[in-house]
């Protein structure tokens, strides 16, 4: 036993705390942005770095990934040091890592205006900064694990398990989502295709939400909210359960996102059930941050600190409700794609995230400079500003949200469509788009005071360094006679949870009777394992669990085991599978041609996913309105995939012969021209660009590598196919008066729009010859049998 | 016998089934943590967070450019 006197690394905490708020500055502020574009188009300025479908990744980005992770990052260097009673083990280590993330950060910021994107949601950054980011999160880690190896305390609080869960997960989904072949240093190719590539995309896309958004900062409230409120968290036992349940279920629901598309039914029904279960320990983590306020209720009406914390808490619980709800199929068949979505995740972001962060904020910053916080009235008004503005922004997507989706799907009695059109929904949900951007700016306002509050609070004192006593009891701390790794490993509940797991699983595959016996076993193991431990209890045998807490590296594996379970059982059947079809044959899907490609990367680069779809899903209100329903083998040249998940603009994979030449190119430069109403930017600058023609034969090699089966002589032939076939388009539109260059971007993203979807149903594609287009609004809908989605 | 057995179940059955186990655990551990007398054992790990350790006393709260705090 002796004294350890600790000085803490609180410079550190006080830079991430400066760039989160800097950022969440800039993130909500283009988020404002591009809610106004959606009301009112004219926003979009007319240039392409300010164009909805380029600052929509920078924005999800920069709150993601700059606002939320740099307040998460203090977060873990504020409560780690003191929860370990232990600096931070490398001040290197974390400068390296603050500095290399704000580079990361600035990287985005230029990248994602410019173009330079994969497309992948979350994780649109190229592949350099892509390495840089796995580079400084592995940084990051040794730092965070070599703390955590000179602890003073043998215990590891439960924030510090969501930490080691955020660690080592972010590391594996980043890594195993941004696998891609480099075409050039700005350029790449998702490794995965078609179906694969989503289902990595949103096992990725999900957990990004689950260990970026929601374990590090439980871990943060497990630790701030007792500290505000001055009392130990209601119950440990169920911060515990919280945990396990958490780390092992999240890592199941990705599937959720791809409810009736052409994903596998098992990995659908799979997804949907995990995210159902997560209703429980997600409810049971609010009730015990609740909880904890229990006896202290009457310092949340004064301590905007609390507020915060009790409303953040509160929205967690909220969306934690609504996101299993919106994971049923019946109810995803209704609210996806929809506006439903965008509110369900704001909720989590603003409400949650945002709060959390507020509270963290205002209960850190005066202790950091060593003084007391600004203006309290100005932390009122900022707490009702933010709760009115997240109000009147869920309730605006939920009202639109219901607007489209049975608008949408409205039949008359002969089975066609009430609302073919499809700007007449866009039409009448205009208001909630307005009504949003105003909640936005709620939020953005409520925010600027906060940036003012703690920027005065930081002027009016000076940065406190920390030093303090702390009593170690070197032999709980070096303990040499502790149980090891081997203990951990032989551990009773340990087998007695595989065991059931297992006996369980078999009750997939046995015969009925068998079953019940399966069953009766499960209880009797349950019954068995329940006496042993009370039994080791008496004995005063540490538990198991005892054991583990204590060891930091079986924990992290334990952990690493959990999340694996689910992720590999999930993505392994699509990736192992072979092919369903034949590559060669006549009825096969057929690459894409040079010019598509080329057109698919500029599809990519403008970011059109962000509006449209390019999945049919298997329901009457969709094939109804596009047409065929998206099969899987349609999509096994698609590298990446581009499905979507937002349907401000229709779905465009049955688009292909749909519309003539003509239409596309007044479409893309004046959406208006043809589509009345519309809210989608001009594109116009496709126009006056030109491809780079010789890259053509490069991208054919990669995609031979990446399995496509392109011949040699395609490669060969790749530059006069696609001067072929883009001379075409132009011949076509020079009869129609347009002039444009055979290089030109345009002509490029045309052809690829009109090869979408086609090796089904083949259409000729309507040109000159075959329609007398006098005016591009009257081009006249390629289906006549169906109702059309106007776009 | 069995294969008429899941011949006549829907798809949806065996994960509602599981669903439903899963659920019944969670309200089963939810009570026990809200009914099971407090026992000591977390009782001093739960506090952590509130144990800051004592200012150390010969090293007055400083700026790191070794300014006394105002």
């Amino acid at each position: 036993m002796h004294t350890e006197r600790i000085e803490y690394d609180d410079t550190v905490v006080r830079r991430f705390i400066a760039a989160s708020v800097l950022f969440g500055l800039v993130g909500m502020l283009v988020g404002v942005l591009a809610a106004t574009q959606l009301a009112w188009f004219q926003a979009n300025l007319g240039l392409p770095y300010t164009t909805f479908s380029r600052i929509r990744p920078l924005h999800t980005n920069a709150v993601i990934f700059a606002f939320v992770g740099n307040m998460m990052f203090a977060g873990i260097y504020y409560s780690m040091q003191r929860l370990l009673k232990a600096r931070m083990a490398s001040d290197l280590l974390s400068r390296i890592h603050f500095w290399g993330w704000q580079l990361i950060i600035v990287a985005a910021a230029v990248s994602l205006p410019l173009g330079i994107t994969t497309s992948k949601e979350y994780a649109e950054l190229e592949w350099p900064i892509d390495i840089a980011i796995a580079v400084i999160w592995v940084v990051f880690a040794i730092n965070f694990f070599w703390t955590i190896a000179r602890r003073n305390e043998k215990h590891l609080y439960v924030a510090i398990w969501f930490y080691i869960s955020t660690v080592i997960t972010v590391a594996v989904l980043h890594i195993v989502n941004s696998l891609a072949l480099p075409l050039s240093p700005l350029k790449s190719y998702s490794m995965y295709s078609g179906v694969q590539d989503a289902l990595v995309q949103w096992w990725y896309g999900h957990n990004a939400v689950a260990f970026f958004l929601t374990t590090p900062i439980l871990g943060i409230m497990y630790y701030f909210l007792p500290k505000a409120a001055n009392r130990p968290v209601y119950s440990y036992r169920l911060s515990v359960i919280h945990f396990w349940a958490l780390v092992f279920i999240y890592i199941w629901a990705g599937p959720h996102h791809l409810l009736n598309t052409a994903l596998p039914e098992w990995a659908q029904s799979l997804g949907m059930v995990f995210s159902l279960m997560l209703w429980a320990p997600s409810w049971g983590g609010m009730l015990n941050g609740l909880l904890t306020l229990k006896g202290a209720w009457n310092k949340v009406r004064e301590d905007p600190v609390l507020k915060f914390f009790a409303a953040g808490v509160t929205f967690y619980g909220m969306a934690t409700l609504e996101g299993p709800l919106l994971s049923i199929k019946s109810v995803s068949a209704l609210a996806h794609y929809t506006d439903w979505i965008i509110g369900h995740v704001h909720s989590g972001a603003l409400g949650w995230n945002g709060f959390m962060a507020a509270g963290m904020f205002y209960w850190l910053v005066p202790r950091l400079y060593g003084t007391k916080l600004h203006s309290t009235r100005a932390a009122e008004i900022h707490f009702w500003l933010g709760t009115i503005g997240i109000i009147l922004y869920i309730v605006a997507m939920w009202v639109s949200s219901a607007t489209q989706g049975l608008m949408w799907r409205a039949t008359n009695p002969d089975g066609t469509l009430v609302y073919p059109g499809w700007v007449e929904t866009l039409v009448a949900i205009r208001p909630m788009y307005m009504a949003r951007a105003l909640g936005g700016a709620m939020y953005l306002a409520g925010f600027v005071m906060m940036a003012w509050n703690l920027v005065k609070t930081a002027r009016a004192g000076a940065p406190v360094t920390v030093t303090v006593e702390v009593v170690v009891d070197d032999a709980a701390v070096a303990a040499p006679d502790a149980p090891g790794i081997g203990a951990v490993l032989a551990g009773r509940p340990l087998w007695f949870s595989l065991v059931g797991i297992g006996a369980i699983t078999l009750l997939g595959f046995v015969r009925p009777m068998r079953a019940v016996v399966v069953i009766g076993f499960v209880l009797l193991l349950g019954e068995l394992a329940w006496i042993v431990s009370i039994r080791d209890k008496e004995k005063g045998r540490p538990s198991w669990f005892g054991i583990i807490e204590r060891r930091p590296m079986a924990f992290s594996v334990l952990t690493l085991v959990a999340i694996l379970i689910g992720g590999m059982s999930e993505l392994l059947p699509t990736l192992l599978i072979k092919q369903a079809v034949p590559a060669h044959s006549a009825s096969a899907q057929q690459p894409y041609t040079p010019l598509e490609l080329q057109g698919r990367d500029l599809y990519v680069r403008e970011g059109c996913y962000v509006c449209h779809s390019q999945m049919v899903r298997t329901l009457a209100a969709d094939t109804t309105r596009f047409g065929d329903y998206s099969k899987p083998e349609e999509f096994i040249y698609d590298h990446p995939f581009q499905w979507g998940s937002k349907r401000t603009g229709p779905d465009l994979h049955r688009l292909g012969g749909r519309y003539p030449n003509l239409w596309h190119y007044s479409h893309l430069m004046d959406p208006r021209s043809t589509s009345p109403g519309s809210n989608m930017p001009s594109y116009a600058w496709l126009e006056s660009g030109t491809i780079d023609a010789p890259l053509a034969r490069k991208k054919l090699v990669l995609m031979q590598k990446l399995g496509v089966p392109y011949t040699n002589a395609d490669v060969d032939g790749a530059e006069v196919s696609q001067r072929r076939q883009a001379e075409a388009v132009v011949t076509d539109l020079a009869q129609q008066g347009v002039t444009v260059p055979w290089n030109s971007e345009m002509v490029a993203l045309i052809s690829y729009l009109q090869r979408l979807g086609r090796d089904v149903g083949v259409r000729p594609v309507p040109t000159s010859a075959t329609v007398s287009a006098t005016s591009p609004v009257e081009a006249p809908p390629a289906a006549p049998a169906r109702a059309q989605g106007g776009i | 016998m069995y294969a008429q057995f899941y011949a006549g179940s829907r798809l949806v059955d065996l994960p509602l089934f599981a669903l439903l186990l899963f659920v019944a655990t969670f309200v089963g551990v939810l009570v026990r943590t809200g009914v099971a007398k407090r026992r000591g054992d977390f009782e001093s790990v739960a506090r952590l967070p509130l144990d800051d350790g004592r200012p150390a006393p010969q090293a007055p709260q400083h700026t790191p450019d070794g300014r006394p705090v105002r």
